[in-house]
């Protein structure tokens, strides 16, 4: 069974890798999305659903990690994938750096502080020559780079980043932090209690969201090869992360997966529909949320206990 | 061990205790007595960091550490067992306790101790903690308090709404802490089983102390004069 499923896994991974040989320039793309997006999801599901931390502005590090990337590639004429590292670390500063006065807020007032933080930060680069104010900047440095090779190598960079930070977030919440995160979720006081450093465990939550946020989002632009502020610094991101998340299950490992699947055949579908393709988004979202709150992933595990990624210890 | 002086204790504006004076003793077993809103968990609650009180205020050891941080309390060993149990569902029994175990002091007492000790706990180990009778979630409570070792374990209402089989199992658990040396501070609605278990008193009344003594040369009467305040 075990190997069986080892081997499954391999196979999926080999077609996924495969797949600039396989299929067309349009699909790579549409994988690209698929893929930063279910990055973001997960890191907004790691706040929210392990973290008990709502934060609405965590679009915040989409900007920050795509302008981070397009500024140092094209100022020193560096290859845009070897920035991606950079764009990790600028990223998880500037979370660092905002960290505490966040951290001071609570509840609905971190929510609404973070979204703040993002609308400054916008306005910010909007004001800024140096970062191409509200027109952007392109990513001149994919110039010289064919179009077969920027298409497959941007599409494997999302492949990376999907099922790296999956891989991260399971590495976190199997280790040590795992069980102080969930304690925290369940209780502040009681883990402060049980001698949990809240602050702590909270920050650390927060920079592996941001990290894994600014990396999915210098990602997704370089697939458009253009990052402006009102694009990337927009809520859209974090509404999307926030509908997956929601859709298959906050705070499972699950979920994410199934509600980015979801989001993406619902788009491809309806998405031509306009206007009513958003308020049935937005009806699905509400009904989900009051018929089955758990998500799509609790209605699959109602019956029998699913756990593929073999992080529930419980036997119950 | 443990000396308060001139403790004051406020919600925003709002005054909860107003100048206490009292004291735990090594290996002691104090009973905090009195009614609803008293203040008694404020007290509790000021001792471990959870309300934050003048440095002065609180001395163990004869260091004034009032107003320190819940895990600094901690370190030091003072654990509270809070008031509800508080237990985390999101976690199994063994989880709950070896959580705590890892943040707290190095010690005789581990999960495994405890296991041993309470083997109906260790049948359940693996069943989220909120899952089992209020008796078994509070036993796993004060394991949970237990394991980080403390020197002064602080119970505030630990026997609310268990059976009396249950309490016995409650008592039987910190009667084996207080045999290895453990101060214990109890917080107890049973005034009676309070003065039964413990070595001396404070009743508490409106945020002041009014009356003190040794258990079991308590006076019934004046216990429930400080209690009602009549």
């Amino acid at each position: 069974m075990k190997s069986s499923k080892i081997l499954a896994m391999l196979v999926l991974l080999g077609v996924l890798v495969a797949l600039p040989w396989i299929g067309g320039y349009a699909t790579q793309r549409l994988m690209v999305e698929v893929f930063t997006l279910y990055a973001i999801a997960l890191a907004w599901n790691l706040l929210a659903g392990y973290g008990g931390i709502v934060a609405v502005g965590q679009h915040v590090f989409i900007g920050i990690g795509a302008y981070s990337l397009f500024f140092l590639s094209t100022s020193f004429g560096l290859n845009p994938w070897l920035m991606l590292p950079a764009a990790v670390v600028i990223t998880a500063l500037f979370a660092l750096l905002f960290a505490l006065p966040m951290f001071r807020l609570r509840g609905a007032y971190f929510a609404v502080g973070t979204w703040v933080l993002a609308e400054i930060t916008r306005i910010a680069v909007l004001n800024s020559d140096w970062l191409g104010a509200g027109a952007g900047m392109p990513l001149s440095t994919m110039m010289g780079i064919t179009r077969w090779l920027r298409n497959a190598g941007i599409y494997w960079a999302a492949l990376a980043v999907g099922v790296g930070s999956l891989g991260v977030v399971w590495w976190l919440l199997r280790g040590r932090l795992g069980l102080a995160l969930l304690s925290v979720r369940d209780n502040e006081a009681a883990a402060a209690a049980s001698g949990v450093n809240v602050l702590r465990t909270k920050v650390i939550l927060w920079l592996v969201a941001a990290a894994i946020t600014g990396l999915a989002g210098a990602v997704a632009y370089m697939n458009t090869l253009q990052v402006t502020p009102s694009a990337s610094f927009s809520l859209n991101w974090t509404a999307a992360a926030i509908f997956i998340a929601v859709l298959g299950g906050i705070g499972t490992l699950e979920g994410p997966l199934i509600g980015v699947l979801v989001y993406f055949l619902l788009r491809e579908m309806f998405s031509s529909y306009g206007s009513w393709y958003f308020i049935v988004l937005g009806c699905i979202a509400i009904l989900t949320m009051l018929l089955a709150p758990g998500g799509a992933w609790s209605l699959l595990t109602r019956r029998r206990p699913l756990d593929p990624f073999g992080i529930r210890r419980m036997l119950s | 061990m443990l000396r308060v002086e001139q403790l004051s204790a406020y919600y925003g504006l709002f005054q909860a205790l107003f100048e206490v004076d009292l004291r735990v003793d090594e290996g002691e077993c104090m009973a905090l007595i009195g009614a609803n809103g008293a203040g008694k968990s404020t007290l509790l609650r000021s001792l471990v960091g959870a309300v934050k009180v003048s440095a002065d205020s609180v001395q163990f050891d004869g260091e004034a550490v009032g107003g320190a941080s819940e895990r600094k309390q901690l370190k030091r060993g003072i654990t509270l067992v809070p008031e509800g149990r508080r237990l985390f569902p999101s976690l199994s029994v063994r989880e709950n306790i070896e959580l705590a175990q890892r943040h707290g002091r190095p010690g005789r007492w581990d999960t495994e101790l405890l296991f041993q000790e309470l083997p109906a706990l260790a049948e359940v180990q693996n069943r989220p903690a909120t899952a089992l009778s209020g008796g078994q979630q509070q036993l796993v409570a004060i394991s949970r308090a237990l394991v980080t070792n403390p020197r002064l374990l602080l119970c505030d209402e630990v026997s609310l709404g268990l059976s009396p089989y249950a309490v016995d199992e409650v008592y039987r658990l910190l009667n084996m802490a207080r045999q290895d040396g453990m101060s214990v501070v109890l917080v107890e609605q049973n005034v009676q089983r309070a003065l039964a278990e413990a070595d001396r008193f404070y009743c508490v009344q409106k945020g002041r102390v009014v009356l003190d003594g040794v258990a079991a040369e308590a006076d019934h009467h004046a216990v429930a004069n400080a209690y009602f305040g009549v």
